[in-house]
């Protein structure tokens, strides 16, 4: 007992230190994190298991859910299945079991949360004129799912977050700022490319006309020429012209005929 | 190897001053004692991204305080010390980073990643046990973290801790035990 104890303490501590930074060395290859030697990330190299992804977005959603007072009719909630259910049923093989939940917020906005759950607000359908608008923007939404660009921000957030918090000494606010993170929904501008491309595409093959994305984009222009609190989608989706004439710009197949969404759209809108 | 408890009395150890009582520190004190914990919260909520300017808290803390009474003293000091690891290994994981990211002979490889999550653990260890020794203080208690606990008291309840606190009579050397 006495003073030796003192030092005895400090030999407990260093060898804990040392056995942790050991220990995660060893252990360390075993874990995919996408980093690789010369200090870069490879996103590539991430193999967060769908089931990870699943668990994750499924708590986020719990989280929505919880968030919302009131429950929006069913009359809407009929209506936004028959939209994805076009759309899903014309997406092919894929790795996720899509679910849908709408939220009753003014708000014009649809945002990916992992695992494929897409979550959109009501403001979106109030805005559109035409269900094939809502269609343009639920497929560019899964187009992000689907390139796996929902996974690929969560974990370069996660990371940025992580090495912030070591530096800080803890920071208090970590959990907020991961929420903050994996909820948020702005991509870079390759990846709103990615996701254009991919909804236009699985707009054709669900016999929409992918003009309608189009359609989208110039009327929150005439509707919203100053950025607006209320226009979230529009926030985090520079709809830039060249966007527009992108979407204009796509060519479909010889033949290809519409088939136009049987939902009485004006009624489903006096709903709202 | 059994020991065998000793009487109350004797456990004093001559080497040391007693002990204060929670029923014997003011609340004034206490406060004190637990701001020596709390200053890195302010320090992390001013959101300055080098980890120094809770090590420059911590030792003016320190240096204002440790005069006031043996129980602030402990505390402030366990503070002071407990941050030094912490503080010095953040320290090497920001100069590792700078270095695997400017210099093409250091590698992002599985030594850093294992410093990095050693680094986490330990700061996450710091924030809580500096949570629970502050809520003690505020009580009136002594909370001991392994190691810095120990050196903290050794250093502060030892006799030849020279330092005069108010309120306490000096300890005159004049006269001398036989032995
Ligand atoms: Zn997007």
């Amino acid at each position: 007992m006495g003073r030796t104890s003192i030092w005895v303490d400090l030999l407990k501590l260093l060898v804990s230190f040392a056995l942790l930074w050991l220990g995660y060395t060893y252990i360390s290859p075993m874990i995919p994190t996408g980093w690789l030697p010369n200090g870069s990330w490879d996103p590539d190299a991430i193999t967060l298991s769908i089931e990870q992804e699943e668990d994750l977005g499924e708590f986020l959603m719990e989280i929505f859910e919880i968030q919302q007072s009131e429950k929006v009719s069913p009359k809407v909630d009929s209506a936004l299945w028959v939209i994805e259910n076009r759309l899903l049923t014309n997406l092919g093989p894929t790795d996720y079991e899509y679910k849908f939940m709408i939220i009753d917020d003014p708000m014009v906005n649809a945002m990916t949360l992992p695992g494929g759950n897409i979550i959109v607000y009501t403001g979106l359908l109030a805005v559109s004129d035409t269900p094939e608008e809502v269609a343009a923007v639920l497929a560019h939404e899964i187009g992000h799912a689907e390139q796996r660009h929902v996974v690929d921000k969560i974990v370069a957030e996660l990371g940025i977050t992580f090495v912030m918090a070591v530096l800080t000494g803890g920071d208090p606010g970590l959990v907020r700022e991961i929420t903050q993170a994996v909820v948020s929904n702005v991509f870079s501008r390759s990846q709103e490319q990615e996701a254009d491309q991919f909804g236009l595409d699985l707009l054709e093959r669900s016999h929409i006309d992918p003009h309608a994305l189009a359609a989208f984009f110039r009327k929150l222009n005439r509707e919203n020429l100053s950025y607006d609190a209320e226009m979230e989608w529009l926030m985090s989706h520079p709809h830039n012209n060249s966007r527009i004439k992108a979407s204009l710009a796509y060519k479909v197949e010889e033949g290809f005929q519409a088939e136009p969404i049987a939902i009485d759209w004006e009624a489903l809108k006096s709903s709202l | 190897m059994e020991e065998m408890n000793p009487p109350m009395e004797t456990q004093i150890n001559p080497r040391y001053y007693p002990l204060p009582q929670p029923d014997e520190i003011p609340e004034r004190e206490r406060e004190d004692a637990m701001g020596g914990y709390l200053m890195m919260f302010a320090a992390v909520a001013s959101s300055l991204p080098l980890p120094i300017i809770n090590l420059i808290a911590a030792i003016i803390y320190y240096y204002v305080n440790r005069k006031k009474s043996r129980f602030i003293h402990f505390h402030s000091l366990q503070s002071l010390l407990s941050q030094l690891p912490t503080t010095f290994m953040n320290w090497g994981l920001l100069y590792w980073a700078i270095m695997v990211w400017t210099s093409t002979s250091w590698e992002f490889d599985d030594y850093f990643k294992g410093y990095i999550f050693a680094v986490v653990v330990a700061n996450l260890t710091y924030v809580i046990f500096s949570l629970i020794a502050a809520f003690r203080a505020k009580k009136g208690r002594m909370y001991y973290f392994i190691f810095f606990g120990k050196l903290s008291y050794d250093m502060v309840f030892s006799v030849s801790n020279t330092l005069v606190y108010k309120g306490e009579r000096e300890v005159s050397s004049e006269n001398k035990p036989p032995f």
